[in-house]
């Protein structure tokens, strides 16, 4: 017994003896792309990093990566002439509009972080095309960037004005889910057309969506998206034109529930956020007006 | 005692199976030498002072010429064969070099690469959606001195780059291939089908496949007739082969295009330095045509259909005289319906059909509007074919009507004369009157 215990210490060791120490991992700095693409910066790369990254901690990455985006669509970088004219814009209707209402501080420590920029358009099977995609509240993805007018550029047509406004549109609408992800609304909110919600939301026109209460089909499809559908086109549509929008609704159940949501989304905005909500929509869309009109 | 042994052996093998060093098969780590190689592609792709010539291939096989000059801050300076514009004026945008599963190069601002990639159909003509499958992102395959090959990472397409002298990024600067575009126009001006260019007193037969960028060079008769197929793209006032055609100790690189008289529709050429001509073949002239495709490309035509259940389409109708649509059939149509297409349907017991449909806009609904069943004969072997009308087709709307569009295109259709069929692109052929070479009418397949 005993002499199996030696052998088997013997044995350990040998094992122990058998083990390298060290593995060393090299020179870690030389692995390439490590810490992110570089490039020599251009204009581009500092009006980005002198109006966003050092103000507000946020990137625009517009040289193609097909690492941000779907590995199965034919897309295109955008074009360098549009990344500027895009990016202040944005700045104009969104953040100075925010920053105005609702403080520099606010707009710091809740704007998205990333926005990728795509000259073209994401083409869907169906041959429907999508303008913006955003995820958990941190990327923005905007497409089309190459056909972006405003008044004032060459070629520029009214009916460019609905991409700008579908732009301001997808930016709202994820920042409002930021917002409510940070602290809910009212969940009188959910209750007001409780059991209408469908996941079927896209095979249902707007205006259908309109005649049972909500301000368009997507949101329909939770209440969530309900939430910050109204945001977003109230914000985007200013006041004038969803007053119209809701008198053009026959159901006057629907144009009810319209105003009960209403009523709770410019409370949410007063009593969480300190925001004088019809101020900021008032601002937001004279920002787009003075781009369109 | 035979245990002691075995703890004995196993320690060995334990001690022994331990390898105290990590040679890499190569005397530095993997990132050290992509790095080298990285900034190996980067020390080719700047050392050119005059650019380089560059051939692009897309995955459906269409040809661009491009000229690219790279600096060392990310810049790109670019020219394109795609149109007048892009031909025309130097364009900057950015690129990088990135190690993605290969050593890449990656055009990542907008320019005139991406016009062939773009998924918006109007920019280029292609698919929505998918654009002219090309590439802007591609792996670096070989890079030498001067000449860099690579893959596109999307849709395989092939850029081959060679380094251009200052002679060539003059051709590019004088809008030499502007011009090679603008004069190649002249060439559709011609309205006779057939075309050649007579050059050193021989005559090659020119057939262009505008879709891919792609010609057909044909000469000889009889048992001499030769064809090749090369690659085009615009060059110098004209248009270049990627190879030269070679005809026995006559080699043709391409050609200038010098004028074109739009009276004698003669278009005046050079090739190699020497005054050449391009022009259209008068319909007496035997045999019409050298390219030795068209004695099979009827039967062809007419097998695809018939072997598969599909049917061709021609939404323009027939071509005559330089005019599309010489017999204006879009224009036809009734209270509810409009022109929608001919369609030619071959089947395997010889009974073919022709149909004039319709669209009826209020059902959206295609309408059988006048047919008839068909036979196609062929006549000789040299390929030429005619189609001789069996009935009118039993499920149309109505017959035939006696004038208009309609009546002429179902006339022009059963010409006795006959014709011969031309497969002018991977998904076209042309079916072009022998008595009148200037009509003819494009079968689409689209299956």
């Amino acid at each position: 017994m005993f002499k199996h215990k030696i052998y088997l210490l013997i044995l350990a060791l040998a094992v122990f003896a058998s083990c390298k120490k060290e593995d060393d991992l090299g020179d870690v700095s030389s692995i390439p792309g490590l810490g992110g693409d570089t490039w020599a910066a251009t204009d581009i790369d500092t009006y980005i990093k002198d109006t966003f990254t050092i103000p507000f901690n946020v990137t625009a990455k517009y040289k193609y990566d097909q690492g941000e985006l779907d590995f199965d669509k034919t897309l295109t970088p955008p074009r360098e002439e549009k990344i500027k004219p895009v990016l202040s814009t944005i700045k104009k209707v969104w953040i100075d509009n925010y920053v105005a209402e609702a403080g520099k501080a606010f707009m710091q420590k809740y704007i998205p972080k990333f926005f990728v920029l795509v000259g073209s358009a994401n083409w869907n099977t169906d041959g429907t095309i999508t303008l913006g995609t955003a995820e958990g509240g941190r990327r923005i993805v905007l497409y089309v960037l190459n056909d972006f007018r405003v008044k004032g550029m060459q070629g520029y047509v009214p009916s460019d004005s609905v991409n700008i406004k579908m732009m301001f549109h997808t930016i709202e609408h994820e920042f409002a889910h930021i917002m409510h992800q940070t602290i809910l609304y009212p969940q009188d909110f959910k209750r007001i057309s409780v059991g209408d919600y469908t996941s079927n939301w896209n095979n249902i026109e707007d205006s259908t969506a309109n005649e049972k209460g909500f301000i368009s089909a997507y949101a329909q499809s939770a209440p969530d998206e309900d939430f910050v559908e109204m945001v977003s086109i109230m914000l985007t549509e200013g006041k004038a034109r969803y007053e119209a929008f809701i008198n053009s609704i026959k159901s006057a159940e629907a144009r009810s529930k319209l105003r009960q949501k209403e009523t709770i989304v410019v409370n949410y905005f007063k009593d969480v956020w300190g925001i004088n909500f019809a101020s900021l929509q008032t601002r937001t869309r004279n920002s787009i007006n003075a781009l369109i009109n | 005692m035979n245990k002691n042994i075995l703890y004995l052996l196993l320690a060995i093998t334990l001690v022994a199976s331990c390898r105290k060093d990590d040679d890499n098969a190569f005397d530095k780590s993997p990132d050290e030498r992509l790095n080298e190689t990285l900034a190996q592609y980067q020390a080719v792709l700047t050392s050119s002072t005059t650019g380089w010539n560059a051939n692009l291939v897309t995955g459906d096989g269409g040809n661009y010429r491009f000229y690219f000059s790279f600096n060392d801050k990310n810049r790109v300076q670019m020219y394109s064969d795609f149109d007048t514009a892009t031909a025309g004026n130097l364009r900057e945008s950015s690129y990088r070099l990135k190690a993605l599963q290969q050593p890449s190069l990656i055009f990542d601002t907008y320019s005139y690469i991406h016009i062939l990639s773009d998924p918006d159909g109007s920019v280029n003509g292609g698919n929505y959606g998918q654009g002219l499958k090309s590439d802007f992102e591609f792996a670096i395959d070989t890079a030498t001195a001067d000449s860099v090959l690579l893959t596109g990472r999307y849709n395989g397409t092939k850029l081959k780059l060679s380094k251009a002298s200052a002679g060539d990024q003059a051709v590019w600067a004088n809008k030499q291939v502007t011009n090679g575009v603008l004069n190649f126009r002249n060439f559709w001006k011609i309205d006779l089908y057939w075309k050649r260019l007579t050059y050193g007193g021989t005559q090659y037969e020119l057939q262009v496949d505008t879709t891919i960028k792609s010609v057909t060079v044909s000469w000889g008769t009889g048992s001499t007739r030769q064809s090749v197929t090369r690659k085009y793209y615009f060059w110098a006032n004209g248009v270049n082969f990627v190879d030269p055609v070679v005809n026995g100790s006559v080699s043709i690189p391409g050609f200038s295009i010098t004028g074109f008289n739009a009276g004698t529709q003669v278009m005046s050429v050079t090739v190699n330095g020497t005054a050449a001509t391009i022009a259209g073949v008068p319909p007496a002239t035997t045999p019409l045509t050298l390219n030795p495709d068209v004695t099979t490309a009827a039967e062809r035509w007419w097998q695809q259909s018939a072997t598969s259940g599909n049917y061709y389409l021609s939404i323009d109708g027939w071509h005559s005289n330089g005019v599309d649509d010489a017999y204006n059939i879009k224009a036809l149509k009734n209270d509810t319906a409009k022109f929608y297409a001919l369609l030619y349907a071959a089947y395997p017991d010889g009974q073919d059909v022709l149909v004039n449909f319709y669209l009826d806009s209020a059902d959206n609904e295609l309408v059988n509007m006048n047919g008839s069943v068909v036979k196609k004969n062929k006549v000789g072997n040299s390929g030429l074919n005619n189609f001789t009308e069996l009935r009118l087709h039993p499920k149309s709307k109505e017959p035939w009507p006696a004038t208009g569009a309609a009546a002429l295109t179902r006339s022009q259709m059963f010409n006795t004369s006959g014709y011969y069929f031309v497969q002018s692109s991977s998904y076209t052929y042309d079916q072009v009157s022998i008595a009148d070479p200037k009509t003819w009418i494009t079968w689409y397949w689209l299956f």
